[in-house]
């Protein structure tokens, strides 16, 4: 199975647990998952999963310039994706602890 | 410029030639200084619509020089996609952001154009297009096109109604929109139009080449063909009879009432339909 496929539904609480260590951008984020071990992971999927949670207003952004290329959308967490965030991990902790005690028969 | 930019030109002027055509054919040769005051806001506008399409080119030009050959040609044929698709205007312009930054890094980073956008380019941006908006969706095109329709009745009812003194009850009850009028203009608004941007749509999708770009020109057959119509009615006097019969639209305060509601609720759902 691809693991692309298995992330769809965690993707939205994976990006803002990056977002909420600190300002970063699209391209940031996506290559700080890559090095995680989402390597299936490119800024095809991430990139939409942004404009999602901007819509959500789990994130705001400020464009800043860039050296090289266009003006950059800077993302931080709001207080609404924090709320979120927090809920996200809680239903996370119980879903992995059960699908790992499931796996081990 | 790209090559893609010198089309949308053309297709402009064509467009505005054409409208000038239909125009004059259909005052029937009694040209006054109303008319030309008309004629000349149309060949303005298609002027100033030229002059953005050319400014717009060269501002992204600039933008896009920074890139290999291989990434901006990539980008160029998404930004076709982009501009084709049916989410808002804002909407555009961020995805041409997004889309920049990943080409700019990935390019400086060497990657190849297709470990980015991957086999498909077209699947690619649907990733974007579809958080973006609902692309492409019945709601919209339904909404688009009535809401030109009601324009267009809008402002030939306003031609008529000024050429023959101004706005009045009597002149709203003396002037009604012909047969002829409504029905071509109906066609070109729920005919001529989606299908012109149905075309254009797989045009960019599907990455024709120039020659076979060609063929996005294929539904400005509809207009001509009813402009030739038009033309030739003088020598049927059954058809000519049949054009010329009034239809009971905007001739009084209620229902240009009901027109503006129409017209609303068009723009409402257009809108709504794009989120």
């Amino acid at each position: 199975m691809e693991q692309t496929q298995l992330l769809k539904g965690i993707l939205e609480g994976c990006v803002l647990e990056v977002v909420s260590r600190g300002e970063t951008y699209g391209y940031k984020i996506t290559s700080d998952l890559q090095d995680r071990g989402f390597g299936s992971l490119n800024e095809g999927s991430i990139y939409p999963v942004l404009i999602r949670l901007e819509k959500k207003k789990y994130v705001v952004y400020e464009k800043v310039s860039s050296p090289k290329g266009p003006r950059r959308k800077m993302y931080s967490i709001s207080p609404e994706g924090k709320a979120f965030l927090a809920e996200f991990k809680d239903t996370w902790n119980a879903l992995s602890q059960s699908v790992s005690l499931l796996m081990q028969g | 410029m790209s090559n893609k930019r010198g089309w949308e030109i053309f297709a402009i002027s064509g467009l505005c030639v054409l409208l000038l055509v239909l125009y004059i054919i259909l005052t029937r040769g009694s040209f006054t200084a109303g008319m030309a005051w008309v004629s000349a806001a149309i060949v303005i506008l298609a002027v100033a619509a030229v002059f953005i399409q050319i400014r717009r080119g060269g501002l992204r030009q600039k933008q896009l020089s920074k890139l290999s050959d291989e990434y901006r040609s990539v980008l160029i044929d998404l930004y076709a996609m982009i501009e084709v698709s049916n989410i808002s205007k804002r909407a555009k312009q961020d995805t041409r952001d997004m889309l920049l930054e990943i080409f700019s890094l990935a390019a400086e980073q060497e990657r190849p154009v297709k470990d980015v956008v991957g086999e498909d380019m077209s699947a690619y941006l649907d990733q974007f297009l579809n958080e973006q908006g609902k692309n492409w969706n019945p709601a919209y095109v339904m909404s688009y096109t009535m809401m030109i329709f009601v324009i267009y009745l809008f402002a030939i009812k306003l031609y008529k109604v000024l050429k023959l003194g101004g706005i009045t009850n009597e002149t709203l009850a003396a002037t009604p929109l012909e047969r002829g009028i409504v029905g071509m203009y109906a066609v070109v608004a729920f005919v001529f139009f989606p299908l012109l941007l149905w075309m254009k749509q797989k045009a960019a999708r599907e990455r024709w080449n120039e020659k076979k770009q060609l063929l996005v020109a294929l539904p400005l057959l509809i207009p001509v063909g009813m402009v030739a119509l038009l033309m030739s009615s003088h020598k049927y006097p059954q058809l000519r009879v049949w054009i010329d019969r009034p239809i009971p639209l905007l001739d009084s305060w209620f229902k240009i009432f009901l027109g503006l509601v129409v017209f609303g609720f068009s723009v409402v759902l257009m809108r709504h339909s794009q989120k």
